[in-house]
This record gives C-alpha cells, structure tokens and sequence, in this order.
C-alpha cells in the first residue's frame, strides 16, 4: 500500500507540473495551447535520444530541458500571429506533428517500438525529486504571476494596445513565458521517463492534452493550488473507480466502460455545478491613495 | 492518378458532412465542440439498430436516425451547454470533451467496444481505370445533396438568415428580435441531424465502432481549419484538400525523378502530412479564409 | 466555493476507494491480475484474452482451484494508454497484492509494467506483445506468444518457395507488424525475391485506401502481411474495392478479419500455430460459442494457456514468486494446451512453436496437406 502511495504521490507530482506549467502559459498570456505534451513529450524523447545514442543519462536530461523551450518558441512566433480561435488547433497539430515524427522516424528514439531508459529504482527517490519538481515550479511560477512580469501580461491579455502604449514589447514577454512553461513541461517529461524506464509515442497522444487541460479547468486557471488540486481530483477519480470496478459482478468490458461514462459525468457535473464561469484570479483593485 | 482522385473526393466526402456541424457550432457558438463527433457516433449506431436489426430500408433508417439524434444534440444543449453560456472558449471545450468521452462510453457499454460493419456488398465498379464502388457514389452524392441542401437553408430561407445573423452579430441580431436561445436550439438539431447523416455514411463506408470519433477528430479538424472555422461550405474545400494532399503525396515516386531507384514517401506518413498541411496552411493564411460566412 | 468542493469531492473518492467489503473466511482465494485494453481501440482481442483467462480460472476452480484456494480475477483496463496501464498494474502490483498478472496490451504498454514488476520480483504472462525487448526481462516476463522471428522467417521461406518472384508487404505500424516483415523479408530475399515495397499502415484509420493504392502501383506477384482485428478488414475491403488480384501470403492469418470469402476464397495462404486446432483448443472454443456470439480471436487461446500455465505452477510450487518463476518453465515442459505445446526458453519467451500451414478455402482456413 505504501508503494502505491508513493507511486501515485510520484505521478500527481509530475501531471501536477504539467498543469501549473499550462496554466502558466494560459493564464498570463491567454493563448489557449492544446499541446502541452508537446514539451512532456520533448523531454522524454531527450532522454530517450541519449539512451538510444548511448549517451550519458545527464546528458539526455540536458537536451530534453533545453530542447523543449526551443520548441516552444518555434511553435510560437509564427503562431501568435493567428488569432485566438485557432491557436488550440494549431498546437494541437503540433503536438501531433512531434508524436507522428517520433513514431515514423525510427532512428531517433525507437520509432514505434519505444526506448528504455534508466529507470530510477529507489522509487522514495522519484518521488523526492517530483515533489521537488513541483516546489520549484509552484515557486517560480507564483513569483513569475506575483511579480512586474505577471501584472503586465494581465495587462496584455486584457488589453493589448494599452499594453504596447507602456512601451513594452508584448511578444517577448509571450516568449518569456512560453519558455519557462515549457521548460517546466519539459523537465517534466524528462522525469517521467526516468521514473518509468520507457519511452514510447503512445505515451503522447492527444488524450493526455484532455488530460492535463481537465485537470486546469476543474481547478481554476489563475490559482496555482486550484491546478494541484484538480491534478489530484482526476487522479483519484480514476484510481478510486478503478476499485469501485473491481467490487461489481458485471463483465469487465462493460465495467470498464461504465468507469470511463463516470469520469466524464463527472467532470461535466462539476462544471455545471461551479459558480458562473471560470473563476478569474481575484481582481486586485488598487486605489490611487492606497500605498 | 484518376484512382487518386476518385480516393480523395471518396475520404474528402466520407468527413465534410461531420466537418460541417463542426463549423456551424463553431461560428454560432465560438467554441470547438469535440461532443459533435460523438453524435455522428451516435448516428450510426442508431442507423445500424434501426436498419440492420430493425429491418428498416438503409434511407429511412438514417433519416429517423438523423431526427433522433438532432434531438438528442437539442437535449445536450439544454442539459449542458445552456447553463455553461458565459463561460470561456477553452472550458466549454473541455466540456464538450466530456460529454464526448461519456456519449462514448455509454455506446460502448451498450453496444461492445468492437467494431460492427453494415452487411453490405456494393458491387465495385470502374471509370477509366479507375475503381470505386456503387456506394462511393451513393456517398458523394449524398454529400453534395446534403451541402445543397444546407445552402438553401441558410441563405433561402429566413430561419437561415436567422442563424447567419446570430453567428455574424449576436448581441445585434439578438437585439432585433431574432430569439437567440430558440435559434441555438435549431443550431443544435441541424448540427446533430447532419452528424448523424454524416456518421452514417461514414460507418457504411468503414466500419462502426464507439471511439470513431477520437480517430476521426484530427482530420474533421484539419478540414474545418483549412476550410475557415466558420465558412460552413468551406470546409468541403477543406476536406477536398486534405485529402489530396495525402494521396497526391503518397503516390508520386519521388525516386524516380531523381534516379532509377523508385521511392514513395512511406504510408504512415499520411497522418504527417494531414496535420503537417493543417499548420502550413493555418501559418501561411489565417485571416484571409476566416469569417466569410459572416456575410 | 470551488476549492471547498472539490475538497468534498476528493475526500468522497478517497472514502469510496477505501472501505473495501473483507474477503470471505475459509479458504482465501488467491489474486490474480489481468491487465487489458478495454477500452479505446480493438477491443475484442483484449476482451477475448479477458474470457479465456476467466474461462481457465473457472475450470482451475471446479477443479479445487490452487491446493484448495480458488482463484479470484481482478480485471483492470490499460485504457490503451501506458500511463493507465501503470496506474493499473501497480494497484494489483501494491494493494491487491498479486503477485502475477496476465497482460494484453502490445509492447508500449508491457514493457513500462514489465519494468516495475521485475524490481518487485512480481510475474507478467505476457498474451499480445512480440517485440525482442521483452526477452530483456527474463525472469519476469513470460510469453504464451512467440516472438516475430520465428513465424517470419517461415513465412518468408514459404513464399520464396512459392516461386514468388516479387512481394510487397503490408504490416501495421506496430512492433508486432513490423518485426514479422523484416524477418519475412530477409528470409524472402535471401532465396532471392525481390521486395518492392514495405508499406506500413498506421493502425485504427478508417480507411486505408491510399495504402492499397501503393499496392496496386507497385504490381507485385504476391502481397505479404500480418495484422489483426478490424483493420485487416479494412484493408481487404480497399484491396477488393481497387480490383487487387494477387495472392496474400500471411503470417497468423487466423486473426486477420476476411472480409468478404467469396473474394478471398483461394487468395489467402499462410503460417500459422497449429496449436490453435488443438483438442483443448477445440474443446474451449465450444465453451465459448455456449457464451457468447462469433468466434474468438486467438488471443482467447493465449489467454488460456497463460492462466493454466500459472495455475500448473502455482500449484506445485506455492504462492513464493520466486519459487512460482522456477516452476513456470517446468509447468511448460510437456504441456499441450489451446495453442499447441508451450516450450519456453531460459528468458521465458516461446520456441518451437507449433507451425501450420493453412489455405483460406469455402470460408475457412483448411490445413495445408
């Protein structure tokens, strides 16, 4: 039981990074990313290429981490040019392009059959270094939201015009950001490769994205523990159905069916039963004679 | 290379009637609705209840099936997304993947996981060496019927101009009397009715299983993208596209221009192509093909 | 308002998954998991393995079970993600405490469970994944399927024998597919055929046309494949539909999905485990035909065989899985099951498989003489 605590607390951890980086991103700039495996999946396939090239595991962690902001800004610049409505097709179609490369393009990782990675066997210390993962992504990101970064791209998200009359150029702040959320996912990624010993593409479809985003939604953009603590909702609804599966008698293909049905009552009951819409951080109201 | 063309207006057919509703909800109601999918889902499932176990002829089956599901998409809408109205783009998406993945499930269960196919044998035909069957063509022209069809609801009737006026102007449109929440409902049925036609067709075409709809999603998508979110008519031009890309690209020897060896860019490179087409063109020309339904 | 919510909603889920109804006295039953796709794309393998393990589990229990304690299946679904096949194996792994699990589930989902159970000493009886990493795990991993080598390098040879001039394959983008091709091809080429093309498609598409397309460009003499479940369907019905004449030669051509006999009487031959006819094979697939509709897939058999196998060595060796791994290769030795006898090497992966040639002929494959 204590191994399954660990393991899921490891999981959480990481998914968890995967939200906050996400909101992030989404909750500064407003750009609605639906390729936030992208990154994870960078990462991962970083320590994939050097498992596979028979380089050294630091290395591999090098390149995921590195590599994965450079993506960012790739799928970015000409992107932001588009308008709102279809930046979530887009990265979602960018995301894809990563998988569908990784899978058709053997020579890379593995192709279709996967790579194995070093699989950190002390499991207390993954779930050490996941936790430590999510404290420093909590952390940067609150002082990123908190600081002159953050109260200008609530600016620039509300209004980009007056933004810009600041005399700031908004696109290197949407950079900015971009950078360090998808540096998070990718650091991210290359944990869970690590923790797993596996990389493969079908760990990065499209679902995963669904996954993540569910998990922002149900907390709340604009409050970092709401995205935790929707992290740790999704995860338990999956888990805690999976028990509530196993007590029944009804064959397990239907069962198994029933239990996915529920997830997605769920979330839409949890929806329809939130206060009128999607909480915005709270609104600070400065007065002018406030010091 | 005729058969090339024959394949892809046949795949550009089999997903523009889905693509369709994909774009009408998009351009009334602003956001991607992955729920739309599921109703095509929903629509073959129930031509093959009332059609292969009912014993209905195949035509009326789809069409109660296209009834019953438009109502179905009515009831989604007044269950759910109604109440959601003045939430963002982006939860209303994860909302409709919700319902999506409970519509699913709820298939499956009742139905099994496994694919199921239509007992038919259409006997294959051919035109100038290229090879097809009759129900290819029953498909394509159940499609252009079906777009000639929606053309004459939105631009000949007034509940058409009605529902163009909403997706133009909402708040305008609105203030002239035009009944908003009456209109969205009639959105919704034309939406889920046109789904279910289109997964019908789709599941005679293949086959029919409950996660068609995840395996279909990217390319709906794609063609609505390249066809314009919302140009509703656009998206067959979309679907057109798409679909030539793939099969143009796989066919070509490429060796061949350059050598005597033959060599084909691999098969598995079609869904590369589908999304690598879907970002090119969406980076090359945002502005130009959004919003012409707006007119 | 939300935050307290979702608090409610958590502690409600945690409650729930906690409070477990206490086993039954007398005779503790003994766990075994099973890991299956099922949900998401091809179904009806998994659901197939799913019934021939609970169909050996029942007979195993009528029998008086293992020393007396029955077997009780806990069944968990893999989603076809691997993250989900994780969470579930590591639920039978830590709090049902099995100590084996029988997995279907291809290779990016074996090989990530593989991994975590080889540290905890647990066994996988492994039904559906054929790529060579798994021989890596030896010692954990133990295969009821044999692995692609083999049953391609027969078919290649049997095709070359053929009088085969000219071959393009067709495989699914999988390890399973494409690890059959590469040694059908290798062993085609060596006897001197000639490979036009290796078109690769990828899995769960609608329609494969485009693929079929290359095909029918490239005129060949013969087609080779292999592939299973409703793609294989697909593809035979974009082969008839484009007019494709030449013979299909197929490695385990009993889990393609004929699509149509008429058209595919006398056009499909090839190499398969002969163990699938069986007497217990035969003797199960009736057992299956009083349940349910259809036939099953081979993996029905598979199953079977990997949850007899474990029983046959949980019973003479106790519930150690130590000791159960030794008596596993032991339990194989002279075992004729649903999918002919099981010989398994040091790794546990299968050799020597029983091979058959068979002749799709009057709607079924017939043996060859």
């Amino acid at each position: 039981m204590i191994d399954f605590i660990i393991y899921s607390t490891t999981m959480i951890s990481i998914w968890a990074v995967l939200g906050l980086s996400l909101n992030l991103q989404f909750g500064l700039t407003g750009l609605v990313n639906f390729g936030q495996v992208m990154p994870f999946a960078v990462g991962a396939y970083g320590a994939a290429f050097a498992a596979t090239q028979g380089l050294p595991v630091w290395l591999g962690v090098v390149i995921g981490i590195v590599l994965a902001p450079l993506f960012g800004v790739l799928v970015i610049l000409p992107a932001r040019r588009l308008t709102q409505d279809y930046w979530a097709l887009i990265t979602l179609g960018a995301g894809e392009l990563f998988r569908l490369t990784m899978e058709n393009v053997p020579v890379i990782a593995g192709g279709i059959e996967g790579a194995s990675v070093h699989r950190l066997g002390d499991r207390t210390l993954a779930m050490i270094l996941a936790l430590a993962l999510l404290l420093a992504v909590l952390l940067i990101a609150r002082r990123i939201a908190e600081g002159p970064l953050g109260r200008l791209l609530r600016v620039l998200r509300e209004d980009e015009t007056l933004a810009a009359t600041l005399g700031r150029n908004p696109v290197r702040f949407q950079i900015l950001v971009t950078v360090v959320s998808w540096t998070m996912a990718g650091a991210a990624g290359v944990l869970y490769a690590h923790v797993t010993g596996y990389v493969s593409p079908s760990s990065f479809m499209v679902i995963e994205t669904f996954v993540i985003w569910t998990a922002v939604v149900l907390g709340g953009p604009g409050s970092n523990l709401g995205v935790i603590l929707g992290t740790i909702l999704v995860e338990l609804t999956s888990v805690s159905t999976r028990f509530i599966a196993q007590w029944t008698d009804l064959p397990s293909d239907l069962i198994a069916n029933l239990r996915l049905a529920s997830f997605g009552l769920v979330l839409v009951l949890v929806f329809l039963y939130r206060p009128q819409g999607l909480i915005p951080e709270a609104r600070k109201l400065y007065r002018v004679d406030d010091r | 290379m005729l058969q090339v063309l024959v394949n892809s207006i046949i795949y550009a057919s089999e997903i523009a009637i889905m693509a369709v509703g994909v774009s009408l909800t998009y351009s009334i109601l602003r956001f991607a609705n992955f729920a739309h999918v599921q109703f095509a889902v929903v629509g073959g499932y129930l031509t093959y209840v009332f059609s292969v176990m009912l014993g209905l002829p195949i035509v009326a089956a789809a069409l109660v099936s296209a009834l019953l599901t438009g109502g179905f998409a009515m009831l989604v809408d007044l269950a759910v997304f109604r109440r959601l109205r003045a939430i963002s783009p982006e939860g209303k998406m994860i909302v409709s993947w919700g319902v999506a993945l409970f519509v699913r499930s709820i298939v499956a269960a009742i139905f099994g996981g496994a694919a199921r196919v239509f007992p038919i044998e259409p006997p294959p035909l051919s035109f100038g060496g290229a090879y097809f069957t009759s129900l290819d063509v029953i498909c394509v022209g159940a499609t252009v019927v079906a777009m000639l069809a929606l053309h004459l609801l939105l631009y000949r009737t007034r509940v058409g101009t009605a529902l163009r006026a909403l997706a133009s102007n909402p708040d305008l449109a609105v203030s002239r009397g035009i009944p908003g929440e009456r209109m969205i409902s009639l959105m919704w049925f034309i939406s889920g009715a046109y789904a279910a036609l289109g997964g019908a067709l789709f599941a005679l075409e293949t086959r029919l299983q409950p996660n068609m709809d995840l395996i279909i999603l990217l390319p709906i998508f794609a063609a609505v993208t390249i066809g314009g979110l919302t140009n509703v008519f656009g998206v067959v031009a979309g679907a057109l596209i798409l679909s030539l890309a793939q099969n143009l690209l796989i066919s070509v020897d490429f060796g061949s221009l350059f050598s005597t060896d033959s060599w084909y860019v691999p098969t598995q490179f079609r869904d590369f192509i589908a999304v690598g087409a879907l970002v090119v063109l969406l980076l090359l020309r945002p502005r130009a093909i959004a919003g012409r339904m707006a007119r | 308002m939300r935050p307290r919510l979702l608090a409610l909603a958590t502690a409600g889920l945690i409650a729930a998954g906690a409070l477990h109804p206490a086993p039954a006295p007398a005779e503790e039953p003994i766990n075994v998991g099973v890991i299956a796709n099922l949900t998401g794309s091809d179904v009806k393998s998994s659901v197939d393995m799913v019934r021939g393990v609970e169909l050996a589990a029942a007979t195993i229990n009528a029998a008086g079970g293992i020393k007396g304690r029955p077997i009780k299946l806990i069944v968990e679904d893999a989603e076809y993600r691997p993250q989900a096949g994780l969470d579930a194996a590591t639920k039978l792994f830590d709090v049902d405490k099995v100590d084996a699990a029988i997995v279907f589930g291809g290779s990016s989902i074996t090989i990530p469970i593989a991994e975590m159970a080889a540290p905890k000493g647990k066994i996988i009886m492994n039904t559906s994944a054929s790529s060579s990493k798994l021989g890596n795990y030896g010692g954990t991993v133990f295969s009821t399927l044999p692995l692609d080598d083999i049953v391609g390098k027969a078919l290649g040879d049997y095709v070359a024998g053929k009088g085969v001039k000219t071959a393009v394959f067709i495989v699914p983008n999988n390890t399973f597919g494409t690890g059959l091709m590469d040694a059908a091809a290798a062993a085609f080429e060596a006897k001197g055929g000639k490979v036009l093309r290796k078109i690769v498609y990828t899995e769960g598409q609608p329609d494969y046309r485009a693929d079929m397309q290359a095909v029918l460009q490239a005129k060949p003499d013969a087609i080779m494949s292999a592939g299973y479940g409703d793609d294989t369907r697909t593809i035979f019905k974009a082969a008839r539909e484009l007019g494709i004449d030449a013979p299909w030669y197929a490695a385990y051509p009993s889990i393609f999905y004929v699509e149509n006999e008429q058209w595919m009487n006398g056009k499909l031959s090839g190499v398969d485990n002969g163990g699938l006819n069986s007497p217990v094979g035969q003797q199960i697939k009736k057992a299956y035909a009083d349940k349910f509709t259809g036939d099953p897939l081979p993996h029905y058999y598979y199953g079977y065989d990997a949850m007899t196998l474990l029983a046959k060595a949980m019973i003479a060796a106790g519930t150690d899985p130590a000791a159960v791994k030794t008596a596993l290769i032991a339990a194989a030795k002279g075992y004729d099951g649903a999918t002919g006898t099981i010989e398994w090497d040091s790794r546990g992966q299968r050799v020597n498989p029983p091979m058959d040639y068979f002749e799709y002929k009057d709607g079924k494959l017939q043996p060859l003489q």
